[in-house]
């Protein structure tokens, strides 16, 4: 087997042993979609427009949530140290480090999305558009958020200044993304937003794994 | 003395320690009387607006603040990058003292704007693409800045500010981009500051304003420096040297 992708599966089993990673972000997910519509107007028109943000800034704040953790059990018990003076790519260990993220904390809330597009009236006609463009952003918002992540490594209490570091830069995407879903909401040709949005997705994969390495060094470097 | 030389000079703390402090008296005088004649130009002698009357005139604080705001933060990366690649230490003392500057003139052009668009527009605040990519700008400052000051080890604290600084500078771009071409989803512009093109009589003072606002920042970056220098190099002997009497 590919060591690369026996890597990934390691990381892929380590994760599920611990499910409460799985699950919080799906639960949260969840849980703050269904708060709108009871603190809204729950009376469709209102929320159907409003659904592409919501589910948007949903998935952002659910990805955000898992970052914190990221890293931090490989650093604590050694495990990053032995990664970084390896002779293989450490971009690359990053790469798949973070592909397993994505599946374990975002692929369920694709998963559930059409959940959240009948809660909150989202017309069903935009839902592949919405899974689509979910898809390109949340995978781009886990590299942006472990780059965060590994910014603030070493620190105690890092969660507020990830937050700090992650959604600004994360702006774009969110504009993308909620753009593509409302678009298609319309019936409208959401091709531009989900091509910009595939080109933030390809530039993040191409750049930031080498920008994380670089912010894991740094932790290791006296 | 040629430009590599001087350029290698620099990578001496000490010496740029020494240098620094005549330069920064020079940008200091030179700022204040540019500032002063730009205020009065801007003030007193260029015309009153015909559609804005006196109102415009907010525009010479303003303008250069915004475009410093943008100007330091394209310090601080090229600094970032120089320290990154080179190792240089004076690279990252003037991106840790650049940080607050550019956060200090993005919230002044901020506030300006805000006020100068209550009269004008009607409104304190819109979502405007040059609006909120200043706003977002102000939080990557932040973060700058926070991280910066997060670590124990200030050389930590360097570099990881300076990796952020740079993802930042791709971002920055990409952000105003994708403001604009979401607004440009919504509505038309309906705001512009000056639509025409600027009168000489009220152009020289902002030129000069700005021009000013440079020599301001450089005699202020100089001056951060110089004890960000003394903080890092608290333990060698020209750093003692200086700080006692």
């Amino acid at each position: 087997m590919n060591p690369w992708l026996f890597f990934f599966r390691t990381e892929l089993g380590i994760s599920w042993r611990e499910r409460r990673r799985v699950m919080l972000p799906l639960v949260f997910f969840s849980i703050v979609a269904f708060l709108f519509p009871l603190t809204l107007n729950p009376k469709g028109h209102l929320l159907a427009r409003m659904a592409p943000g919501i589910i948007w800034v949903d998935a952002m704040l659910a990805v955000f949530l898992g970052l914190e953790s990221l890293f931090r059990h490989d650093h604590e018990e050694g495990i990053l140290e032995q990664w970084v003076i390896s002779p293989t790519s450490l971009e690359l260990r990053v790469l798949f480090k973070v592909a397993s993220f994505w599946t374990v904390t975002s692929l369920p809330l694709l998963l559930v999305s059409p959940l959240l597009v009948l809660w909150l009236s989202f017309p069903l006609r935009g839902l592949g558009i919405l899974m689509v463009g979910l898809f390109l952003g949340t995978v781009t918002l886990c590299f942006l958020g472990a780059l965060g992540a590994a910014l603030t490594l070493t620190l105690r209490q890092s969660s507020m200044l990830i937050a700090i570091l992650f959604l600004p830069i994360a702006t774009p995407i969110l504009i993308f993304g909620a753009h593509s879903a409302v678009l298609a909401a319309r019936q409208l040709d959401p091709r531009p937003a989900l091509y910009l949005l595939a080109t933030l997705f390809f530039l993040t994969v191409g750049i930031v794994p080498k920008a994380i390495s670089a912010a894991l060094r740094i932790s290791y470097e006296t | 003395m040629t430009v590599k030389t001087f350029f290698h000079r620099l990578g001496s703390p000490p010496y740029f320690y020494r240098i620094s402090k005549p330069w920064g008296r020079a940008f200091a005088w030179i700022s204040l009387i540019l500032i002063l004649v730009g205020l009065y130009g801007g003030l007193w002698l260029a015309p009153p607006d015909y559609q804005q009357g006196n109102g415009f005139r907010i525009m010479y604080v303003h303008v250069p603040s915004a475009w410093m705001s943008l100007f330091v933060f394209m310090v601080i990366a090229v600094c970032s990058f120089i320290a990154l690649v080179w190792r240089m230490r004076l690279s990252y003392a003037v991106a840790a003292a650049s940080a607050p500057l550019g956060a200090a003139f993005t919230a002044v052009a901020l506030v300006t704007g805000s006020l100068w668009g209550k009269p004008m527009w009607g409104t304190y605040w819109v979502w405007d693409a040059r609006l909120t990519s200043e706003l977002i700008l102000f939080f990557l400052y932040l973060g700058v800045i926070t991280l910066n000051r997060s670590f124990e080890d200030q050389k930590t604290g360097d570099k990881a500010a300076a990796i952020l600084a740079l993802v930042g500078a791709i971002d920055v771009p990409i952000v105003h981009y994708s403001v604009d071409w979401w607004q440009t989803l919504h509505q038309g512009s309906s705001f512009k500051g000056l639509t025409s093109e600027i009168a000489p009589s009220m152009l020289w003072p902002l030129l000069v304003m700005m021009t000013g606002f440079m020599f301001y920042y450089g005699w202020l970056v100089l001056w951060r420096t110089r004890s960000e220098l003394l903080l890092r190099e608290s333990d060698r002997d020209w750093a003692q040297q200086e700080i006692r009497p």
